[in-house]
């Protein structure tokens, strides 16, 4: 499943500094895959859709949003929302450590495409590996919501959650029209 | 490469939209002076534009609609149809379905009978003058020239003939090139002056030809026959402009543009000749005074042509939108990073007088230890001191270039940032073409008269500006024709020209754009607006309200005086959208109306939305910025254990009763507010209203950024900005603020949305 020393090629977990990934998309549910942790689970985007990694600096809270939406960051004069995906996904707030990034990456509203900040507890790797089409066992991925999963892959790390980036950072979802 | 055809395409959509603008601006000229062969001509060349780069994009169907177009264009400009007002009403809707084919393509797909019906009123308008032989609809025919004439269907005389140049020096292996000038010159009066080689020349040499053709034809015949020519073969065809309001160029200047002859050789032949005035003075008595001022119209007229030249060969570049606004997001970047190392920069000069100060204390001290007979004789320490003291010196040195440098970085910053936002500045006219287009159809449907005026056309405001002003004042235009400017017969009836006027004008005025609207129609009638808002619940039976106050019920959200529900306006849509607009854009409306005489709306927006100057705050530990220009002043504010619950409340200064709201509850900020706090109070509306926060922190430049699609319920934030420090701060929009806390009285704002 994994490539070997295809983790070695690009930013391993606190690689710290931003980092672009690599050109390529491949967006089936598998192919190269950003593998990040919430909590003790593992997660993952394709990594096509995400821009760079960041580390979390002073993040500006704006009112009269939803709580998962965190706020707002500075990325090179461009004003980024940053949605708090544990709070997203119904998980008790984290504690930032020196691990935690923003992973700043593209989704698609109606009409623009939008660029926005995801707030994970830390990075793993990127890897390429071959989701498979399954629900996931039931004590992964608790209290994620079925329609974000794509699949369940594994890893040298343990089982991977392939989430659906359009919908999980999908317009309804983040100002509050859909029921959270 | 699909992207590089995209780009493609998206230069021809957007060159596209420009060329049916100026079709429409061309049209509506024509309106005005229906015979003007100037704008006849400039209409002909955008259509044949379109038509042109329609057909290389793959725009089959609108390169033939165009065609249609074009080809009634063609009989107008030869005189063969008049320029009639019906003609341009079909015309202009051409124009209407072009566009909708080019960037509407589902209500093309829905038009197409619409457009069949054009292309036929189209071929019915160009009637029997469409057909080669057939007689001219309008345009007295002259005389024909006689017989010998170029030979061309119907007269002659009435087409636009134009003049070409067409150098020719044939390539070797071209047999007969003689054939292919005598068919030039078949195509219409040709002086053909041919250059044999001197005998002297070499062997190979061939003949070339100099030709002057005048035609009707257009340049594409000409170009045809050189097809024929080959690569190798040098053809220079050039359309020369006969402009025939002067005698056209002399020989000298013919002479000089073909490169036969340098300017400097034209200067020297030139000089010690008398000039014609004198000769007319000197010999035939003409009095000095008319020759001047002949001379001084004929300067003048060179100078206007000149500018006109100038207008014309003006650089320009095409940048996208997106660029701009990335360039501008730098400099913003930069900004604020010109600002870190100025505060970083002061801080080591500081520093260093610091350091200097200590240097020199420790200096005396040791001086006062280091006597003869004194402790510190002999301790060597004086060499470290002295050491010390040098790089202390070093240092500030430095540190004094280093501020040198962050101020002369500042002061190209603040150039570029100038310079860039410049660039985004757009002529107040860019948008009035469209006002003419709605003052003409609107009037006609309504059966009304209305000149339209516009002023100030050259006044620039920022792109974003532009753009959202746009539509309001579309919506104002449409007001004031349907409820300001009378029919006519009401209109001559009290007195007035049949003819309503509107006068559409833009000025600068200090950092703002002001834009006013006057009609010379009716004027809003109070007593009817009074009767309305009593009717709709608004104004009790007989109150007391000052005639502004009553006017300033229009821009109330669903209120409408108009008597009967037009497809124009009516629907009580309106004005109170026309305000929101104008107050998103920091901008304000004002409202002068006398009945009987019209109506004036005037308009204040800020030049640019792209930088504002704001008052930055803070409540809770987080920074907001307030625009600046709604601010009054800022009080102190010493919490009082007796304050009501909720955010909004109000407190007393100097006499007067301000309704403040509390920052800190209404976002539920929380925390415990300082036993000294501040309340800036702000002009919103008319009213003076106060903010209360923790701390004022001062002015600030500050370069507005929108927060995006995620945040657009977000009411209470206008748009962020990036602090000096790099973090976001947000824009409050206090009058949004003010009026939610006036619906949620006690309090009841905050993070609504949660649930």
């Amino acid at each position: 499943m994994a490539i070997p020393g295809r983790t070695e090629a690009v930013a391993p977990e606190s690689g710290a500094e931003d980092f672009r990934p690599p050109g390529g998309r491949k967006d089936e549910a598998g192919g190269e895959r950003l593998l990040f942790r919430l909590g003790e689970e593992l997660f993952s985007f394709p990594v096509s859709s995400v821009r760079e990694i960041v580390d979390v600096r002073g993040i500006t809270h704006v009112p009269e949003s939803p709580p998962f939406m965190i706020g707002v960051i500075n990325l090179r004069g461009r004003v980024v929302p940053v949605v708090d995906l544990r709070l997203k996904f119904g998980l008790p707030p984290g504690e930032r450590t020196p691990d935690t990034r923003v992973l700043v990456a593209e989704a698609q509203f109606p009409g623009e495409q939008v660029i926005l900040g995801v707030l994970v507890d830390g990075v793993v790797a990127v890897d390429d590996i071959r989701g498979q089409d399954l629900a996931p066992p039931p004590e992964l991925g608790a209290g994620v919501r079925e329609d974000f999963i794509e699949g369940v892959g594994s890893h040298k790390e343990g089982f991977v959650i392939f989430l659906h980036l359009d919908k999980v950072l999908a317009y309804e979802e983040l100002t509050g029209a859909a029921t959270a | 490469m699909a992207g590089k055809e995209n780009e493609l395409n998206q230069g021809f959509l957007e060159e596209a939209a420009e060329l049916l603008a100026d079709l429409e601006t061309g049209l509506l000229e024509l309106e005005g002076s229906p015979g003007d062969a100037e704008i006849l001509n400039k209409v002909f060349r955008t259509l044949h534009t379109i038509k042109g780069s329609g057909g290389m994009f793959g725009y089959d169907d609108i390169a033939a609609f165009a065609h249609e177009v074009e080809a009634l264009f063609s009989l107008a400009r030869e005189g063969k149809v008049a320029v009639t007002p019906d003609i341009l009403t079909l015309v202009l809707n051409c124009r209407d379905i072009l566009h909708a084919m080019l960037f509407d393509p589902e209500k093309a797909l829905g038009e197409a009978a619409r457009r069949e019906e054009a292309v036929a009123a189209l071929r019915r308008a160009a009637g029997p003058g469409a057909s080669p032989g057939g007689g001219a609809v309008s345009a007295p025919p002259k005389s024909p020239a006689g017989p010998g004439g170029p030979a061309d269907q119907g007269g002659p005389e009435t087409r636009v003939s134009r003049v070409y140049r067409i150098r020719f020096l044939p390539g070797a292996d071209l047999l007969e090139p003689e054939a292919l000038v005598r068919e030039v010159e078949a195509l219409g009066e040709c002086r053909t002056i041919s250059t044999t080689p001197p005998p002297d020349a070499p062997a190979d040499a061939r003949p070339s030809w100099d030709l002057v053709l005048t035609c009707a034809s257009g340049i594409d015949p000409i170009k045809d026959i050189f097809l024929l020519a080959g690569d190798d073969s040098l053809v220079d065809i050039q359309a020369l402009e006969a402009d025939p309001e002067t005698e056209g160029p002399r020989l000298g200047q013919i002479l000089v543009s073909r490169g036969d002859v340098s300017a400097e050789q034209l200067a020297q032949a030139l000089e010690g000749k008398p000039r014609i005035g004198e000769v007319l003075e000197q010999e035939f008595n003409v009095p000095p005074q008319a020759v001047a001022s002949a001379l001084a119209e004929q300067e003048a007229l060179r100078k206007a042509a000149e500018q006109r030249k100038t207008v014309q060969t003006m650089g320009t570049i095409r940048v996208s939108e997106d660029r701009l606004d990335k360039l501008v997001d730098l400099v913003g970047e930069l900004v604020i990073l010109q600002a870190r190392l100025g505060r970083l920069a002061q801080g080591r000069v500081a520093g260093d007088r610091q350091l200097a100060a200590a240097a020199e204390d420790l200096d005396q001290q040791f001086q006062a230890l280091s006597g003869p007979g004194k402790p510190l004789a002999e301790s060597g320490l004086d060499e470290g001191l002295e050491r010390l003291m040098e790089l202390s010196g070093a240092r500030s040195g430095q540190d004094r270039v280093l501020s040198g440098v962050s101020e002369e970085l500042g002061r190209l910053t603040d150039d570029l940032r100038y310079y860039i936002l410049e660039m985004r500045m757009l002529p107040f006219g860019s948008i009035s073409g469209k006002f003419r287009r709605l003052v003409r159809d609107l009037s006609a449907e309504l059966g009304k008269k209305v000149e339209l005026t516009v002023l100030g056309e050259d006044t620039e405001l920022d792109k974003t500006v532009i753009d959202k002003l746009s539509d309001p004042l579309v919506h104002i235009l449409r007001n004031s024709i349907d409820h300001g400017v009378e029919p006519p017969e009401e209109r001559q009836q009290r007195g007035k020209n049949p003819q309503g006027r509107i006068v559409v004008q833009a000025e600068h005025s200090g950092g703002d754009v002001l834009v006013r609207i006057s009609d010379d129609g009716r004027g809003l009638d109070e007593a009817r607006i009074r009767a309305k808002a009593v009717e709709a619940g608004v104004l009790e039976e007989g109150a007391v309200v000052t005639r502004e106050d009553v006017l300033g019920l229009i821009f109330r959200p669903g209120f409408s005086t108009a008597r009967t529900v037009t497809g124009v306006s009516g629907r009580g849509v309106g004005m109170d959208v026309v305000k929101k607009s104008i107050e998103a854009l920091q901008g304000s409306v004002a409202l002068d109306s006398r009945p009987g005489e019209g109506t004036t709306l005037t308009i204040k927006i800020p030049l640019t939305l792209a930088i504002i100057d704001g008052l930055q705050v803070r409540c809770a530990g987080e920074n907001y910025i307030v625009p600046l220009q709604i601010v009054n002043e800022c009080v102190d504010f010493r919490a009082n254990g007796a304050a009501g619950q909720g955010s909004r409340q109000i407190f007393n200064h100097r006499g007067e009763v301000i309704p403040y709201v509390s920052l800190r509850s209404y976002f539920r900020l929380g925390g415990e507010a300082p036993d000294m706090s501040k309340i800036v109070v702000a002009d919103v509306k008319g009213r003076r209203v106060g903010l209360l926060v923790d701390e004022v922190v001062g002015q600030c430049q500050t370069v507005i950024k929108s927060l995006g699609q995620v945040y657009r319920h977000v009411r209470s934030i206008s748009g962020a900005s990036i602090a000096a420090d790099g973090s976001v701060v947000l824009i409050l929009d206090l009058p949004y603020i003010h009026q939610a806390s006036v619906r949620h009285t006690g309090g009841e704002h905050g993070d609504s949305r949660q649930n």
